[in-house]
């Protein structure tokens, strides 16, 4: 198996696929080891639990995957939006 | 995730189609009958010596209580809950499962792994041998039962292969007065430590009011168990954890939107046997709705490689929303088998090797656990979606 990357929108009561309220990813080695990551206003990528809790339906918010270019556009749209302070 | 993606009706958890649920007609009583701990243990004792569901073993001699997850698992009820060692009377164990919080903070005191705040007493364990719901066709429990020795094993050598590991405590000396800052990081300012707080105030006060509708549920619900109801608030430092997350990968989100939208903030679990699931899910969700409360999200995981259950989403007639989680016995119990690896997968420091098998361990467990007939018919719903 090669190292995969996923990507999911997520989206909240206010947010739909194509303008989620954030975007968390997985990083899945050979192996199966894997790390979750989200995208905070930092632009930086941090560990976090939500996809871990959106599999066991313990999410308040939804999580639907995404492709490498959807995630791009989405991570674009936040770099613009949070890189400006807003 | 869901037995289906799309959006179902309405009313597939709430349809009137059903037979044989018709409020306070034949529930409370066909329930205590079937609830009677004497009358388990006495059809119990039906099975031959050796059987799988016998409390017996070939030999005769007693066995003890099989699927008892008090001996190597956190009772966890509730993933997503901080421990409380006041809670219950839970004595530390050392198998016990990590507590509920991204971080390990048992570890921070070099203790062993807590049970968390929800945690069901041990005598109130599904597993538990007076308290095994009986079956009319007992096939798929048996399998389970019998798998279980071996899950609780694997469990136990991922636990050796995977000690738990020390954390230096968080620093909270620069934190700002009147916020807040869990174990793992996560951090609430002032205001926004202000406004949970006052969130989860308004949870309690709306849970004395849900309690007792969902006990009336219980009642007029044939075999239905409110499993682990004495925990059902979440513990207010997981409340704010969970606060802090979902801001810190929503940052455009106010904190009072995401505070009045966790839907566990208050949480019951609503226990039906393999046979009576999906009759018993709607039955119950018709009951809800009788009472005046609106489905919000409906969402079926019995398709799910890493959980099986049916998670609701409810608004009381006060705007409050709860979750209500339909179960089996077998997949409670695979909850609570996993919780202590489901901890560590929410845990920022977990290594991602141990990531890897902590997933494998779940769905070797998941994999397990008898499917109802028909649960696919139960779609799932958003209010959202329509």
């Amino acid at each position: 198996m090669q190292p995969t990357t996923t990507y999911y929108a997520l989206i909240d009561d206010e947010s739909a696929r194509d303008r989620p309220a954030g975007i968390v990813r997985r990083l899945e080695d050979a192996d199966g080891g894997f790390v979750d990551e989200g995208l905070h206003r930092d632009l930086g990528w941090h560990r976090t639990s939500a996809i871990v809790e959106w599999e066991r339906a313990e999410s308040t918010d939804d999580l639907i995957e995404v492709t490498e270019d959807e995630a791009n556009q989405i991570i674009e749209r936040f770099r613009a939006r949070w890189g400006a302070g807003d | 995730m869901g037995a289906k993606d799309g959006p179902g009706k309405h009313d597939d958890l709430t349809s009137s189609e059903e037979q044989g649920d018709v409020p306070g007609q034949n529930g409370s009583s066909d329930r205590a009958k079937a609830d009677s701990p004497t009358r388990l243990t006495q059809r119990l004792k039906r099975f031959p010596d050796g059987h799988p569901s016998s409390p017996n073993n070939e030999d005769g001699s007693p066995r003890p209580p099989v699927g008892n997850l008090r001996d190597s698992e956190s009772a966890a009820e509730n993933d997503g809950d901080e421990p409380d060692p006041e809670s219950a009377g839970d004595e530390p164990h050392p198998a016990d499962g990590a507590a509920d919080r991204a971080s390990r903070p048992e570890n921070t005191k070099g203790q062993p792994e807590q049970p968390e705040d929800r945690a069901e007493p041990a005598e109130d364990q599904p597993g538990h041998a007076e308290n095994r719901p009986e079956h009319a066709d007992d096939r798929g429990s048996e399998g389970w039962r019998a798998a279980l020795p071996r899950l609780q094993a694997l469990w136990e050598r991922h636990k050796e292969r995977w000690p738990a590991e020390q954390r230096t405590p968080v620093d909270r000396s620069t934190d700002e007065p009147g916020s807040w800052r869990g174990d793992a990081g996560h951090y609430l300012n002032f205001e926004e430590n202000l406004v949970t707080e006052h969130a989860l105030d308004r949870v309690h006060k709306a849970e004395p009011e849900v309690t007792r509708t969902m006990k009336a549920v219980e009642s007029d619900v044939p075999g239905a168990r409110l499993a682990g109801l004495d925990y059902c608030l979440k513990g207010e430092d997981r409340f704010k954890e969970k606060i802090a997350g979902s801001l810190a990968l929503k940052p455009e989100r106010a904190v009072g939107k995401e505070t009045d939208a966790i839907p566990d903030a208050l949480r019951y679990t609503c226990q039906l046997s393999t046979e009576n699931y999906v009759d018993g899910c709607r039955a119950a969700g018709r009951q809800l709705q009788g009472h005046g409360y609106q489905l919000v999200v409906s969402r079926n995981s019995w398709e799910s490689l890493d959980y099986k259950g049916i998670n609701t989403r409810w608004r009381t007639t006060e705007g409050r929303v709860f979750e209500v989680q339909f179960h089996t016995p077998e997949s409670f119990e695979a909850k609570q088998l996993t919780h202590g690896a489901y901890e560590r997968l929410r845990n920022p420091l977990t290594d991602k090797s141990e990531m890897g098998e902590l997933r494998q361990f779940q769905r070797q467990v998941t994999a397990q656990i008898p499917v109802p007939d028909l649960v696919s018919d139960i779609r799932n719903f958003s209010e959202k979606d329509g």
